[in-house]
């Protein structure tokens, strides 16, 4: 299976929440990350299953991270702004090919395009 | 590639360049990430590696209060651009993007690429890959 250094980590989050989740992010070694505003679509049936209640006004931050501080910012986003918190956030990871324009990449870019 | 096999002339070798040329080509998705008043460059750019379709979102960077402070001058204003583009293309596009972002002027951006693992329809696939030439998929 092929290794990916760097890895994107998406969060969702209630609105008024990227704050702490790039809070948590940068106490485990991330750099910075983009915010976008959305909004999200709930199921009324599990909201009514699982006794919450979604707010739609949402907030996605993207950050992009080493492999080997992954799990340490998915960990951190977890706790401080993971479903079960006032945040309601959830976070995954999606595999990077290739990235340019980070500091600390930019001198080894072009050895690291492996396509 | 085009091989040639004693006693098959040059059909079979045809074949083959022709198979090879119309083999689907692999696709990634290609996320750029820059200040917002740089979106037309950049978006017009990109276009010169055979990507078919954008999509812009706005958003903006995340900063510390103390390079906040700074950055108000500057603005934190971000245009994201998501768009697919063709495996082969992939290296060009980053390096020409990589010398754009340390070259111009409030030009610094991030740019990456995430495997595209599946696409559904022949036409989604042949708009996304530019792939003018393939008569039958």
């Amino acid at each position: 299976m092929k290794k990916y250094e760097y890895e994107l980590i998406l969060c969702i989050v209630n609105e008024g929440f990227s704050e702490v989740v790039m809070d948590a992010a940068r106490k485990v070694g991330a750099k910075g990350g983009t915010v976008v505003n959305a909004r999200g679509t709930a199921n009324k049936q599990a909201e009514n299953i699982f006794n919450v209640v979604i707010q739609p006004e949402k907030e996605m931050v993207m950050i992009v991270v080493s492999t080997d501080i992954k799990e340490d910012v998915l960990h951190a986003i977890y706790q401080s702004a993971g479903l079960s918190t006032d945040g309601q956030g959830i976070a995954f990871s999606l595999p990077v090919d290739n990235v340019v324009g980070i500091k600390g990449v930019e001198s080894g870019a072009k050895e690291e395009l492996s396509v | 590639m085009a091989k040639k096999i004693n006693g098959g002339g040059t059909k079979i070798s045809v074949k083959m360049r022709e198979k090879d040329e119309n083999a689907l080509k692999k696709l990634e998705f290609l996320v750029v990430i820059v200040n917002r008043k740089k979106y037309d460059f950049y978006s017009d750019y990109i276009q010169n590696f055979e990507v078919n379709m954008q999509l812009l979102a706005h958003g903006r960077g995340t900063s510390d209060r103390m390079t906040a402070s700074v950055l108000d001058k500057i603005g934190t204003d971000k245009a994201i651009i998501f768009a697919v583009i063709k495996e082969e293309r992939v290296k060009d596009a980053l390096i020409g993007l990589e010398e754009k972002f340390a070259t111009y002027k409030d030009s610094k951006g991030v740019a990456f690429t995430i495997p595209l693992k599946s696409v559904i329809g022949a036409l989604t696939y042949t708009f996304l890959s530019n792939n003018k030439g393939s008569k039958e998929l």
